[in-house]
């Protein structure tokens, strides 16, 4: 029994996304809105859309009643969270479980272990998946300062029940500790009301890498390869390739070992990320979590195996047996995923909402774009910048770097500023082009004013 | 001091004009008012307290003077008729309280997505029927949204000249439910 009729339980490009995917296989979609949605892309594109509620996110898409309420009232029997608002909530997945629909991701239970950053790493130690080298200081900074002796300098101090970049410190040398383990404490304590910390060692030349799984919930699971995902700023992934071929063979091969073993042990279901930082320096890699939906970046594996992971969720969640086994997972080529956002670089990366006036998107053999952006739309305030991810599929990493750039000269977007002048800027860079990113690059780049872009008004022509 | 339903108006419109002023509330008397640009509201108590007893939520006594315009508004040139085929791409009326309509009658919409019901529960008389007359704070109906029964105020007093949404319909947030032509208060 295939789906019938499904909500769509987010906005942007995902929900357009999500909505091909269901008329590819003649499942219904309703696109729930939030009023400042309403005339958007997705909402046309669906075969109903509704309206949720107020333009503020809390008020609609992470409004798990009117959401809920949506799907039983329009007789939906499904839901698909997209990435970010509700994807991740344990809480709404239990929710759509307790009310008949269909959840297009893992168990809730799945959801809610791997949300907790501490259960997630006992599950990865569990299954023989390596861990960051740490361990807990209960008895304050003296046992912080014991930790620190065991693991060696640099470490981090992190907040158990953190998330978000907060209540984290680097601490390089052993004086240093103690102030930053009293001003972690009390940053954790008012962030989460639990001051609990949590030392490791710190990765300084680390490479993000992460495998894509995707299981049946009855103990198969398939990898679809790696991604790397260095390229970032503050935390935000910019850009992304398949394969990692930055990374050595044998940890790419250990890495992809390591999150299969992980899925299958806990009966994974619908597609996962299992994300790891690679210690450059050491030659070693290790579990920094697991990701329980569609990545925004699922399209780079898209390209070079051929597989498209959102049907593929809609056909498993819909009752059909995995039709596919690991022999059948080929992979081709290389692929590149450059996110396009309203923001301006130049101006530390502030958003810039505004009316789109004009939208000429590159064409050409290999491209991909996945928007919901068109001439005319107005980029509401209320939301991620994110406007389109330009996916560039190529023979070798090269060809892919040699079409993306050629891509992202042709792109033209008006009325708003966009980071578009920036990724030009960074994937001419000789680093790129060496395949030498690590998740510090940009920040050091843009310090040592490497990256440089035209003025604003140059590039808006 | 009375304030009529034009008198309200011309309050919003003042406002709408002032893009500095973001949020306004006025008390005077019983009558509260609040004009909200940001749309998320404030944290003072609701004074207008719908007269169910198992409502959840009180809408603000005027509309929202600055809906954010769809935003497809010029954008549907070449799309125009998938734009018409899906109600909910057409901008509509302010959610969650009753707006002027060709400056005649008022349009009571939805201030939560959910399954509308006429009537206390079933069987019993339903809230109002067409040539009735309600006041601001009347309940005209109630929107059941998980279980939680959220009241629907008028919002203005007046004769009700339209039902525009059945018993138990579905509707969704800003779906107009319906009209009253306003006649002044006192």
């Amino acid at each position: 029994m295939s789906l019938r009729r499904l909500l769509v339980a987010n906005r942007g490009e995902i929900a357009v996304r999500v909505i091909r995917a269901c008329r590819a296989l003649g499942i219904e979609a309703v696109a729930a809105v939030s009023e400042a949605d309403k005339g958007s892309l997705p909402a046309r594109l669906a075969d109903r859309a509704v309206c949720v509620g107020p333009p503020r996110s809390a008020q609609s898409y992470l409004n798990r009643q009117a959401l809920l309420a949506t799907a039983i009232g329009t007789g939906c029997d499904s839901v698909h969270p997209g990435y970010g608002f509700l994807s991740e909530n344990a809480a709404f997945a239990a929710a759509c479980e307790d009310a008949g629909l269909t959840f297009v991701g893992p168990r809730s239970e799945t959801v809610r272990e791997m949300g907790d950053k501490l259960s997630a790493r006992r599950l990865a130690e569990r299954h023989g998946v390596p861990v960051v080298p740490g361990g807990t200081a209960p008895g304050g900074p003296a046992d912080a300062v014991a930790v620190a002796e065991r693991l060696g300098y640099p470490v981090l101090i992190k907040a158990a029940a953190g998330g978000g970049g907060r209540g984290i410190r680097v601490v390089h040398e052993p004086d240093e500790l103690p102030a930053a383990f009293t001003g972690a404490a009390a940053e954790a304590e008012v962030a989460f009301g639990d001051g609990t910390l949590y030392v490791e060692r710190y990765v300084a030349q680390g490479r993000h890498l992460e495998v894509q799984v995707f299981g049946d919930g009855k103990g198969e699971v398939l990898h679809l390869g790696e991604r790397d995902c260095s390229l970032q700023r503050r935390y935000q992934k910019i850009v992304e390739e398949a394969p990692a071929t930055g990374v050595p063979e044998d940890i790419r091969t250990r890495a992809r070992d390591a999150a299969v073993r992980l899925a299958t042990n806990i009966g994974y279901r619908q597609a996962g990320t299992v994300e790891f930082i690679v210690d450059q320096d050491r030659g070693e890699f290790y579990f920094l979590e697991m990701n329980t939906r569609i990545q925004v970046e699922h399209p780079v594996t898209e390209q070079i195996t051929g597989i498209d992971l959102v049907q593929l969720q809609l056909r498993l969640a819909g009752g059909e047996p995995l039709a596919l086994g690991q022999r059948d997972v080929g992979f081709a080529g290389h692929a590149i995923e450059c996110r396009i956002t309203a923001e301006r670089p130049a101006d530390g990366f502030r958003p810039s909402p505004g009316t789109i006036t004009g939208w000429r998107p590159p064409y050409g053999p290999g491209i991909r774009l996945d928007t919901h952006c068109e001439p005319g739309y107005r980029v509401p305030p209320y939301y991620d910048s994110m406007l389109a991810k330009l996916i560039v599929h190529g023979r070798d990493r090269a060809d892919a770097t040699a079409r993306t750039l050629a891509a992202l000269a042709d792109f033209e977007i008006d009325g708003i500023d966009t980071n578009l002048a920036f990724l030009r800027a960074v994937l001419a860079h000789p680093d790129f082009a060496a395949d030498r990113i690590t998740t510090r690059w940009v920040d050091d780049a843009m310090a040592k004013g490497e990256i440089r872009m035209p003025i604003p008004a140059e590039e808006n022509r | 001091m009375d304030l009529t339903h034009d008198d309200v108006r011309l309050i919003l419109d003042l406002v709408d004009g002032h893009e500095d002023i973001e949020y306004l509330e006025l008390r005077l008397g019983d009558l509260h008012l609040i004009a909200d640009r940001t749309g998320h509201g404030r944290s003072t108590p609701p004074a207008a307290t719908p007269s169910a007893p198992d409502a959840t939520r009180s809408a603000p006594a005027a509309p929202d003077p600055a809906p954010p315009a769809p935003a497809a508004s010029g954008a549907t040139g070449s799309r125009a008729d998938a734009s018409e085929a899906s109600p909910a791409a057409e901008p509509g009326p302010p959610a969650g309280s009753a707006a002027a309509a060709g400056g005649e009658v008022v349009t009571v919409t939805a201030p939560v997505v959910g399954v509308f019901f006429t009537a206390p529960e079933p069987g019993a008389p339903p809230y109002v029927e067409v040539g009735g007359r309600v006041g601001e704070e009347d309940t005209v109906g109630l929107i059941e949204l998980m279980k939680m029964f959220n009241a629907v105020p008028a919002g203005v007093r007046g004769e009700v000249v339209r039902i525009l949404a059945a018993n138990e319909e579905f509707v969704e947030f800003g779906q107009p439910l319906l009209e009253i032509r306003p006649e002044p208060g006192r």
